[in-house]
């Protein structure tokens, strides 16, 4: 809507009710909803060096039987540029492989990545900057795959043992305490419990 | 106020989205994250908010609102919402443009 057409609209808006209220600007209070999203602690330097990567993130598809062939070439083709322009462009992002399922269930693939930290997502900036680069065509292929299985999923997982210090995040600790708490366990003592201690009531 | 010489404008990149069933609009100051509802009146002060100096806002923004209201009651409104969205960066003084960069009706059109 051009800038006319607004003003067009806020005067006729303006004028509905006979004279204009006082003009009013109130500030939105937006709610970040994060509920299910947990925050991934960094790990330190020397800690969980066993581990693929402190954040793994795996994209699992289905490619029709009749595109198998092309795309485990597409792999074969272009696997190690993928892994190799990963550490060459950026800091903290590791391509790990596409898989293919082999036994026991219909043909699926998962490909993982693997990075040092949450942050490090934010590497794919300078990674993706040149659109025409070989990286970019051949990452914008394999995701193509992704894109075209409707129902592909796009998992997180973080090591567990990270959240040992930090639950991940203030309202995931709040769900663990809140769980805690229903538990009968660990969670944080609430005003009337304290009270019941002291009292020595139930 | 304290800009005689400045013109009105939007701040770059301010997002508007009209909410017509609300007689309001909500805005979003990307320069400053926030976002902001503006009733009507609001509303009609920021769309002049085109360039225009005071003088010339004053003018406009009576012309949008007579005969339901007065030179000086619609001075009074237009003042209140520019101080308003001049402190939450809705809008911004920039300095005046040459006489030769005035368009039709000696407007100052700054974009």
């Amino acid at each position: 809507m051009t800038s006319e057409k607004n003003l067009d609209l806020a005067q006729r808006l303006a004028l509905r009710r006979g004279a204009p209220s006082a003009p009013r600007i109130t500030e939105v209070s937006t709610e970040v909803r994060t509920n299910t999203v947990i925050a991934v602690p960094t790990p330190g330097p020397d800690e969980l060096k066993y581990v693929i990567g402190a954040l793994v993130i795996e994209w699992a598809f289905r490619v029709p039987f009749a595109k198998i062939r092309e795309f485990n070439s597409f792999l074969a083709d272009n696997e190690a540029l993928i892994a190799e322009s990963c550490e060459k462009l950026m800091k903290g992002v590791h391509y790990r492989g596409t898989y293919m399922t082999t036994h026991g269930e219909r043909v699926e693939f998962r490909t993982y990545w693997a990075y040092d930290s949450q942050a490090a997502q934010a590497q794919w900036e300078i990674g993706l900057a040149n659109a025409r680069s070989n990286f970019t065509t051949a990452l914008r292929r394999l995701r193509s795959y992704w894109i075209s299985d409707p129902n592909g999923t796009h998992r997180h997982f973080a090591p567990g043992a990270l959240f040992a210090k930090d639950p991940g995040g203030p309202f995931h600790g709040f769900t663990l305490e809140t769980a805690e708490q229903m538990a009968g366990g660990a969670g944080p003592v609430t005003g009337k419990r304290k009270a019941r201690r002291k009292t020595g009531r139930k | 106020m304290p800009y005689p010489n400045g013109c009105f404008r939007k701040t770059p990149r301010l997002r508007v989205r009209p909410l017509p069933e609300r007689e309001a609009c909500l805005v979003y100051t990307p320069g400053n994250p926030n976002l902001y509802t503006l009733n009507a009146t609001a509303w009609v002060v920021l769309e002049l908010c085109d360039g225009r100096s005071l003088r010339q806002l004053e003018k406009a923004f009576y012309q949008s609102v007579e005969p339901l209201m007065s030179e000086q009651e619609a001075a009074e409104y237009l003042l209140a919402s520019l101080r308003d969205m001049l402190e939450k960066s809705i809008v911004e003084v920039v300095p005046k443009r040459p006489r030769k960069a005035l368009g039709r009706s000696g407007e100052a059109r700054l974009r």
